[in-house]
């Protein structure tokens, strides 16, 4: 009961961050840089996730994410859960034959994982939906996907600070032995 | 005693210490006579007391200089500190100087409608650029519902889509998801806009045989009931004909960057108003651009009586060919 509690208190706790992340993205971003394209928050905590997570709790991450994204982003649930998910599938299948802990090597796959993200975006828009993306904003996507590498830097730093201050238990490939 | 016996010496002393200033006090003094005596003393003292002036004055001048330096040094970083401080309070002043032309022509617009409208202020954005909308800082405890217009006095903006009690969401014009019903304003033939990429919309259902130029003016249907008839959505910038020829793809610049909108209006009840040119603006309506492609069929001048829709639009847009 104790663990489930704890877990769910992790979670809720990650969960507003995530929440004043996307909050920070779209209103406080639109204040100070009006229209430059924005950093995408929420592929930090998929990054974070795949990498420092359990499979099953990357699964209900993955949806949570885009629960919370969705809001903000006025993107189709179904569409962004579909992007997310090909991301994170991605991103397990890299953790699978590469061993990564350092957060600066994360932030390059963040880089890299905010660039697939469109990608998969504009894909799935040409399948699914009637009026599919005409122009990708390869640009934008790009502008947004440095700023938002540079961004995780010192957002893992914090991910793994909260792990460490809610005493939250690191899956054994990452750390070595569980915590 | 004998006269031979005198002591001059004292005699001589007592002289010079009683005898000279008594004499002196009664001579004299003649300004404007140098004694020819005095002149080369004069002329060397003059030279020297010149000297002395100014190198005196020289280093008084530098020590000066140097102590000014110190100063000026200060008062430097005092008036830059002060210039700063005016620079932010100009800006601010420029800030609020905008705001208030804004919501000005907001009022102007708010006055001379028919409409109830209710101001917002655009409080978030969407991030993505594939998918647009806007939050507004107010909701259905404002009395905004979905599927409301919200529009600037420059032309249309979006709709509500979703209403929270204090914050309310709009698809902006130029979301793949939007969807208007549209009249090209000078040949009044029908489609429907729809988004197609960040600053562009796309008027569909135009078949080949319809005439629109570029510079065309896109205004509402009013069929949906969500926007008032006749109100501007955008101007025509490129026609091209589709596959099979059998309808004409048309590329149309929204009357304003919903991006670049702050505050705007709801729409409470679109069908008291129209903004329909009357039948004599008519003739002399749009297109907006001088350029015009050959097989024209419009000589119409484009200046004149123009409305206040035509001139924000050619303010806001240089349509291309």
């Amino acid at each position: 009961m104790k663990k489930l509690t704890l877990f769910m208190g992790h979670t809720l706790l990650f969960y507003f961050v995530l929440l004043l992340l996307m909050s920070f993205q779209s209103s406080i971003w639109l204040q100070f840089f009006s229209q430059s394209p924005a950093p995408s928050l929420w592929i930090t905590f998929l990054v974070y996730g795949a990498f420092y997570r359990s499979l099953g709790e990357t699964i209900l991450l993955t949806y949570l994410t885009s629960f919370v994204a969705s809001v903000f982003l006025n993107m189709p649930l179904g569409l962004l859960l579909l992007c997310n998910s090909l991301c994170m599938l991605s991103l397990l299948t890299f953790k699978s034959r590469f061993m990564v802990t350092n957060p600066s090597f994360l932030a390059l796959l963040t880089l890299l994982t905010n660039l697939l993200f469109p990608l998969a975006h504009y894909l799935a828009s040409q399948f699914f939906e009637t009026n599919p993306i005409h122009r990708f904003e390869f640009f934008s996507w790009l502008i947004s996907s440095l700023i938002t590498a540079l961004i995780s830097v010192a957002l893992f730093q914090f991910y793994m600070w909260l792990d460490k201050v809610t005493a939250k238990a690191w899956p054994t490939e990452v750390g070595g032995s569980a915590q | 005693m004998s006269v031979l016996n005198f002591d001059y010496k004292k005699a001589l002393i007592l002289f010079f210490l009683v005898g000279l200033p008594v004499i002196s006090a009664n001579i004299t003094h003649d300004s404007h006579d140098t004694h020819w005596a005095l002149a080369p003393f004069s002329l060397i003292s003059q030279g020297i007391q010149r000297s002395y002036f100014t190198l005196s004055s020289g280093v008084r001048g530098t020590t000066r200089t140097y102590l000014n330096l110190v100063g000026i040094k200060k008062k430097n970083r005092l008036l830059e500190e002060k210039n700063d401080e005016l620079r932010a309070q100009l800006g601010a002043l420029t800030e609020l100087k905008l705001e208030n032309q804004r919501l000005n022509s907001l009022l102007d617009f708010q006055k001379n409608s028919n409409m109830d409208l209710l101001a917002a202020k655009v409080i978030a954005s969407g991030t993505l650029p594939d998918h647009s909308a806007l939050v507004i800082d107010k909701g259905y405890e404002h009395g905004i519902q979905k599927n409301m217009a919200a529009i600037t006095p420059g032309g249309v903006v979006g709709y509500v889509i979703e209403s929270l009690p204090k914050t309310s969401k709009i698809l902006l014009i130029t979301d793949r998801y939007m969807v208007v019903d549209a009249l090209i304003q000078r040949s009044r033939s029908r489609g429907i806009l729809e988004g197609y990429s960040k600053h562009l919309g796309h008027l569909s259902h135009i078949d080949s045989s319809t005439d629109v130029l570029i510079g065309d003016l896109i205004v509402t249907s009013g069929l949906q009931k969500v926007f008032p008839k006749g109100f501007p959505v955008g101007q025509v910038i490129s026609v091209k004909d589709g596959p099979q020829k059998i309808n004409k793809e048309i590329l149309v610049k929204p009357a304003i960057d919903p991006y670049k909108t702050e505050e705007l209006f709801i729409i409470l009840n679109p069908q008291n108003e129209s903004f329909e040119p009357k039948p004599d603006e008519m003739e002399t309506a749009l297109p907006l651009t001088d350029a015009q492609p050959n097989n024209s069929e419009s000589d119409s001048p484009s200046s004149g009586e123009s409305s206040p829709l035509k001139d924000n639009l050619n303010q806001e847009s240089s349509p291309k060919q």
